[in-house]
């Protein structure tokens, strides 16, 4: 074959290689629609993600979402920053009876689809159902919607409708089995789906279905081009009643160094815990810093079933945590970033005990400890992890070494295989490291219920019982009371070793205006008054 | 050479059922339960649901079936859907598999360019300022990692003079190809910078070996042109080892740089099997694994026949 000859075929290959890429390009812009960008600059709010873009448009209904999603998508009620207080959103009024059994409900005849088809009680009562139906949904839904009348049946999948559900014109009545104190508020938080869009999905995978690829919701905002992996756009929904936004467009990119981009001007706003992103944003002037109130907790759960002694026992589980100098390991790893917490619920929240135990460093005293219940020093002690970032690693080195220093052998390691499974189902570990990101601070006493967790834990009936009287509790006084108790026989039991909660902080440019002072657990939907929001060039 | 290329043909088509099986059985090995992975650990999930889900997508039935299903639907061009995103695979190669071919196909021309040209030049020119600059870059290449390299590019280009775009493939606002282009740029540059050193030395230290055959001083001494001597004579017998290197360049880039995907947020083929292998979505993970190994299967039959044309002496054997 003659050079030339040859010159022509590699000429050609490269050539198709990039005309391949270019056809690409075409294609998407057949698929998602030219964008053509009329906004001025100081119209636009980038957001910047760490986590990147996902494939799929997450739904709300699995993760309480960002900005991009909670703008996008209404729900009943709007929540304040405390997540407690709830305004109308989609409902204009609301009642509840006095013994808390039903639920009345008034939907606004303002609601429109972006697609022109109006918010009907027809999609309230089809959400509500389907949350009971669906695989991947936050266990918050379903443990409140599962006691509307008819819930049980709903979720055992011997009936397709809630019969605790009745609809008259535009009112919706709910009838609960028992009463659930936070069933408004976590109204508040579960977005209303689009039944005439999603009626015919796959239930068991609602969450891939192709309406996530281009979603249309019935919010302020809509989604004007997701591209997976790259990008999300949002633009003011043409549908939308409310008061205007003066924001014309919302930019969310993937950002690996959130610094940098911040110094250049290139995103205006970012919510992050990460220790090495909050010390090099230190030294941006241009930045705001709003630490945000967030129950984000990592504690220890311990694999404290009959079949897992010595830690069966509760005064071995005591002595772990005694043995640990959790302040100086948070304060070098987190460098102020973090607390040290003794329960599940942190000082400064409603129902904090101020009795409870502190567990101070005294690694002579767990070594006692062990000794007086007859600890074999030569076990190995398995401690496991999922997160994996480096401060979480080298809190699980720092945690080993500590119980190495009083003569323990540990084996660390992450979980192989998903940590779901490991933690409620293989239980190879005697110490798992593990997260809560918590709506209200019950949800720390909720993981002792179900199933699932008398695996690791065996029955834990007395914890569950208040669980339940508090979620039927209407006055702050006796909730209070309650969380007090179960923070007292949490520290009699020790199946969760509570280490410290992370704080979140939300950094936000010059440019951006309007943002509330006091800004609210941004996993979580609240009334952000996102009409204000302005940027300036 | 028609029995030649059968032959290759069919040890082709062989060791990719091999493959295939090799593939499909090690990755049900692994432990992770996909269905379980997508249940955030701080969530509870109803066990029903997840089991129900497991045996909807067929994942209780015997392994051998689950084989021979999916490699009949593969042959019949039905890639599967992906178990986290619910989107056919074919969809999913169609926005990965463009991406990875322009970051792939722009990094092999630059790099064979500058790698093979300025390996000749330092061969022509042995001893030279200009070879010895070339080795030394030749060095730094291979021993500075491509993410370090990568990283410098995006502060001084995206950062301090702000004239490129710190990542990402398509930004807001790209709303053709050219509006995009510039965001290939650098990712392109990163992978050129590591591949060159190799190409470099290859090339120079083989074209030196062939510059001492007494062939080319035959050349010299009949009167041809120095120019002819180097294209006509030179390069053409040295080009051998370093083709070997460039026909196998191609399926490693088209498998994907993980690393520089992962610092300029590229949505290539590597990102695809990473998080496709953390979150153990089989569908994806056997997929693009013979997408992969098919790719270097061709490189290899590529290779056979260039070198079966060039030399029949191959053919023969």
């Amino acid at each position: 074959m003659s050079t030339e000859r040859k010159g022509k075929i590699t000429s050609f290959v490269v050539g198709a290689a990039l005309l391949l890429g270019g056809c690409s390009a075409a294609v998407n812009d057949e698929v998602n629609g030219d964008v053509s960008d009329t906004s001025t600059p100081e119209e636009v709010l980038r957001i910047g993600q760490t986590s990147g873009i996902p494939e799929v448009y997450t739904t709300l209904w699995q993760e309480t979402g960002s900005l991009w999603q909670t703008l996008v998508f209404r729900s009943l009620f709007m929540p304040a920053a405390n997540l407690t207080d709830v305004t109308p959103d989609l409902a204009t009024a609301y009642s509840v009876s006095a013994d808390g059994l039903s639920v009345e409900i008034v939907l606004t005849e303002d609601g429109v689809w972006q697609d022109g088809t109006p918010v009907s009680v027809d999609d309230v009562v089809w959400s509500l159902t389907t949350a009971l139906k669906v695989t991947y949904i936050k266990s918050n839904y379903v443990g409140a919607f599962g006691k509307i009348v008819g819930g049980d049946a709903v979720i055992a999948g011997t009936e397709t409708e809630l019969s605790g559900i009745s609809v008259s014109g535009s009112t919706i009545n709910i009838e609960l089995t028992q009463p659930v104190n936070d069933f408004i508020p976590l109204l508040g938080q579960f977005a209303i789906y689009p039944k005439h869009l999603l009626e015919n999905a796959d239930l068991l995978q609602l969450q891939n279905d192709p309406f996530w690829l281009n979603p249309v919701g019935n919010g302020m905002f809509k989604v004007e081009k997701f591209e997976p992996t790259q990008y999300i756009t949002l633009a003011p929904s043409p549908t939308w009643t409310g008061v205007k936004p003066q924001i014309q467009r919302i930019e969310v990119t993937g950002t690996t160094d959130p610094v940098s981009d911040f110094e250049a001007g290139k995103i205006d706003y970012l919510i992050t815990n990460d220790v090495t992103i909050i010390d090099g944003l230190e030294s941006v002037d241009s930045v705001t810093k709003s630490p945000v109130n967030a129950l984000f907790l990592r504690y220890f759960m311990v694999n404290a079933n009959a079949d897992n002694a010595p830690f069966d026992n509760p005064k071995v589980r005591e002595a772990i945590i005694y043995a640990i100098d959790r302040a100086t390991i948070v304060e070098s790893l987190y460098r102020g970033a973090a607390t040290v917490v003794n329960s599940g619920i942190p000082a400064g929240y409603p129902g904090y005990w101020s009795g409870a135990e502190d567990y101070a460093f005294d690694p002579e005293l767990a070594k006692s400890m062990l000794e007086d219940e007859g600890f074999d020093f030569s076990r190995t002690i398995r401690l496991r992890y999922y997160y994996s970032d480096p401060t979480s690693k080298n809190f699980m080195t720092a945690i080993g070494q500590s119980l190495n220093d009083i003569g323990l052998t540990t084996d660390v390691q992450m979980f192989q295989g998903d940590a779901t499974t490991g933690i409620w189902t293989t239980r190879d570990y005697d110490l798992a490291y593990k997260g809560l990101s918590a709506y209200s601070p019950m949800e720390w006493y909720l993981e002792y219920t179900g199933t699932r967790a008398n695996a690791v834990w065996g029955d834990q009936s007395d914890i569950v019982d208040l669980v339940s009287t508090y979620s039927q509790s209407n006055t702050s006084s006796e909730q209070e009371s309650i969380l007090e108790d179960l923070q007292r026989l949490d520290q009699q039991k020790m199946l969760k070793l509570p280490l410290y909660q992370i704080g979140v902080f939300i950094y936000t440019s010059d440019r951006l205006n309007g943002v509330p002072a006091s800004l609210g657990n941004p996993w979580w939907r609240y009334d952000l008054a996102f009409e204000n929001w302005s940027v300036s060039k | 050479m028609q029995r030649f290329l059968v032959r290759k043909l069919l040890v082709l088509i062989l060791m990719a059922l091999a493959i295939s099986a090799l593939v499909f059985f090690s990755i049900r090995l692994s432990p992770v339960d996909p269905i379980s992975y997508l249940a955030d650990p701080d969530s509870a999930i109803s066990k029903d649901k997840l089991d129900e889900l497991r045996a909807a997508l067929g994942l209780n039935d015997p392994i051998i079936i689950q084989y021979f299903r999916w490699l009949f639907e593969v042959l019949r061009g039905n890639f599967g859907y992906s178990l986290m995103t619910g989107q056919p695979i074919a969809n999913i190669l169609a926005q990965r598999v463009p991406a990875t071919l322009e970051l792939a196909g722009l990094t092999f021309f630059l790099s064979t360019v500058i790698g093979v040209g300025v390996g000749l030049f330092s061969a022509i020119k042995p001893g030279r300022i200009f070879d010895s600059i070339s080795r030394i870059v030749a060095v730094i290449s291979i021993a500075v990692p491509e993410f370090f390299f990568g990283i410098i590019l995006i502060q001084l280009f995206a950062y301090q003079l702000g004239w490129l775009n710190p990542g990402g493939r398509e930004l807001p606002g790209d709303a053709t190809f050219w509006d995009r282009a510039p965001n290939v740029i650098l990712p392109v540059a990163t992978l050129a910078f590591g591949l060159v050193g190799a190409l470099i030395r290859y090339t120079r230290n083989s074209a030196l070996d062939v510059v001492n055959k007494d062939y080319i001083r035959t050349a010299r001494s009949k009167g041809v042109r120095e120019s002819q001597v180097y294209i006509g004579h030179v390069f053409r017998n040295s080009v051998g080892p370093v083709l070997v290197i460039l026909v196998f360049r191609i399926p490693l880039l088209i498998g994907g740089s993980v690393i520089v995907e992962a610092l300029f947020q590229w949505p290539g083929m590597g990102s695809l099997i990473v998080s496709s292998i953390t979150s153990s979505d089989y569908p994806v993970v056997m997929i693009t694994s013979m997408f992969v190994a098919v790719a270097i299967l061709v490189a290899s039959f590529m290779l056979d026949i260039f070198k079966a044309l060039a030399d029949p002496r191959v053919r023969m054997e």
